[in-house]
């Protein structure tokens, strides 16, 4: 923050420079990335398995390795990117803690200073928006606080990913705006390329109806492959009451597949970059796909449910008019999903499950919109202040203990919420039939 | 199109190898600015763990080259059809 003598513990114009460093390396990557790839659709290379079969099928398997395998040039490029994000947002948080202090040391005396800045910890995990951004990581860094209590700060920013929203807002280029990017400087090769066509097959069976938002999050979790599911699997659930009426949940999980090429399986990194860029993809038809073939009507209430990439997918139909026209959304359910920018209609209800410090959900740079039908519950996790496990953060276990805490709590806003779930849920006379649908991605 | 035009990309390939390395040093670097904190160190492990990365994907970029040059030579070694071999390598532009 403040250089030279004194307790200096960051320097941000080091940190942006680092930054910049990485970014600059992460785009090198991609150069090579592109050179490589030009090597390996070469025609005159290609023309030369007339000659040799054998060793050209070697070869370019070694040349698709090393662009796009798990140690291949576009995931360390896309990590390098990533790494320069959160030193951005690093950079960006002690900056604006250290303009905040300067304004703060106008009017007040150290002590405090200090006393503000800890209560603005105590409050920032019930009330970040209300809480200035300056007094959240700033105040401890200064003057004689500024050992120990550097750790604090940069736990806070770790610890509140909610900053990450701020700075995501404050760098030049939104995630989506980058997505959109990413889309365009593979438009001349077939990374990330989705024409958006699904195969599905299905089994049904006789099931309980969902009791509330943390079983919506179990039929998730056992979409998983790591559940056993087959690759690309989704769940819709028919819930019928006493008197026949029916209503549909479909359950959508988050991102199965890394590889930018995209594969069979539409749950992938090309859904991902294509729901970010608000573009259509396998994943969205498959979900289209799997209500036509279990039957669903026009009219009849439907609830998206989705963690991660399912939760952008469902936000992103909810969105679609023309989805709309097809399907009666009435509610979605969202866990980890940066889905603030998804225009989706005042009519639809919502809930959004944000853990504080999982960075996933604050990808888009934004808080979700504040209004009656859609509420956003955001609560930490870790228990850490710092460097969290990922895995643990935004983890659907984690998501589905704080969607138990939501079935259970007594708070009004949420309680209403849950009363508009009762079509979807187990009561007296309701039964459910389970379509398990398994989507391919088809093959140009 | 030849064997030795096919160690031509071999050697290509070969230079984006050494480029993939030049890149982890400079990705090292990144770890020299001045932060101290324990998010600090995280993320210096963070940068460590993909420094071993990059120099993991270098690797994967040689074999991609030593495939190529193991390529070269398997057109270049006569096989049970020579004549027809010769005939196609005439044909190719």
């Amino acid at each position: 923050m403040r250089g030279g003598v004194g307790g200096v513990a960051a320097r941000t114009e080091d940190l942006e420079r680092a930054a910049r460093l990485l970014g600059d390396a992460g785009a090198g990557l991609v150069a090579t990335a592109m050179r490589l790839l030009g090597v390996a659709a070469d025609p005159s290379l290609l023309a030369t398995a007339t000659l040799a079969p054998v060793s050209l099928a070697a070869a370019e398997a070694r040349l698709a390795g090393a662009l796009a395998g798990s140690a291949g040039v576009l995931r360390s490029a896309a990590r390098l990117e990533l790494l320069s994000l959160r030193l951005r947002a690093a950079a960006f948080g002690y900056r604006t803690a250290d303009e905040g202090a300067e304004r703060l040391a106008h009017d007040v005396d150290t002590g405090t200073v200090v006393l503000g800045a800890g209560l603005a910890v105590g409050l920032a995990p019930l009330a970040v928006p209300a809480v200035p951004l300056g007094l959240l990581a700033a105040v401890p860094l200064r003057g004689p606080h500024a050992g120990p209590p550097i750790g604090m700060a940069a736990g806070l920013l770790a610890a509140h990913a909610g900053l990450l929203e701020h700075a995501v807002d404050a760098v030049p280029g939104t995630v989506p705006q980058a997505a959109t990017a990413i889309l365009a400087v593979t438009s001349g090769s077939s990374l990330l390329r989705d024409h958006g066509t699904v195969a599905l097959s299905a089994s049904a069976q006789r099931a309980m109806p969902p009791t509330g938002v943390a079983d919506l999050l179990s039929g998730i979790a056992a979409c998983r492959v790591d559940a056993g599911a087959q690759p690309g699997t989704i769940r819709v659930e028919a819930v019928r009451d006493a008197d026949g009426r029916r209503a549909w949940v479909v359950e959508i999980p988050g991102t199965q597949d890394w590889s930018p090429a995209p594969g069979g399986n539409p749950f992938d990194l090309t859904a991902d970059v294509a729901s970010m860029a608000g573009r259509p993809s396998a994943a969205d038809h498959a979900v289209a796909a799997a209500l036509d073939l279990a039957g669903a009507r026009r009219g009849e209430p439907v609830l998206l449910a989705g963690h991660s990439l399912g939760g952008m997918l469902a936000a992103g139909l909810a969105a679609d008019p023309a989805f709309r026209a097809r399907f009666r959304v009435t509610h979605v359910v969202t866990a980890g999903s940066p889905v603030a920018g998804y225009p989706i209609p005042a009519d639809v209800q919502v809930l959004s499950l944000e853990h504080a410090d999982d960075v996933v959900p604050a990808l888009d740079g934004a808080r979700n919109p504040d209004r009656a039908g859609w509420v956003t519950v955001r609560q930490p996790v870790s228990g850490s202040p710092i460097a969290a496990d990922p895995l643990v953060t935004h983890g659907i276990e984690g998501y589905r203990a704080t969607a138990a805490l939501v079935d259970a709590s007594a708070d009004p806003s949420l309680a209403a919420w849950r009363a508009g779930l009762v079509p979807f849920l187990r009561r007296p006379g309701a039964t459910a039939v389970d379509l398990v649908v398994t989507a391919r991605r088809a093959q140009p | 199109m030849d064997g030795t035009w096919v160690r031509q990309r071999a050697g290509e390939v070969a230079g984006l190898a050494e480029e993939v390395r030049s890149i982890a040093d400079r990705v090292r670097r990144a770890g020299d600015a001045e932060w101290r904190s324990t998010a600090a160190a995280a993320f210096r492990a963070g940068l460590e763990a993909e420094v071993r990365r990059l120099l993991v994907v270098g690797g994967e970029v040689d074999e991609a080259a030593a495939a190529l040059r193991a390529h070269a030579d398997a057109i270049e070694t006569p096989g049970p059809g020579p004549l027809v071999a010769g005939l196609l390598r005439g044909a190719l532009p």
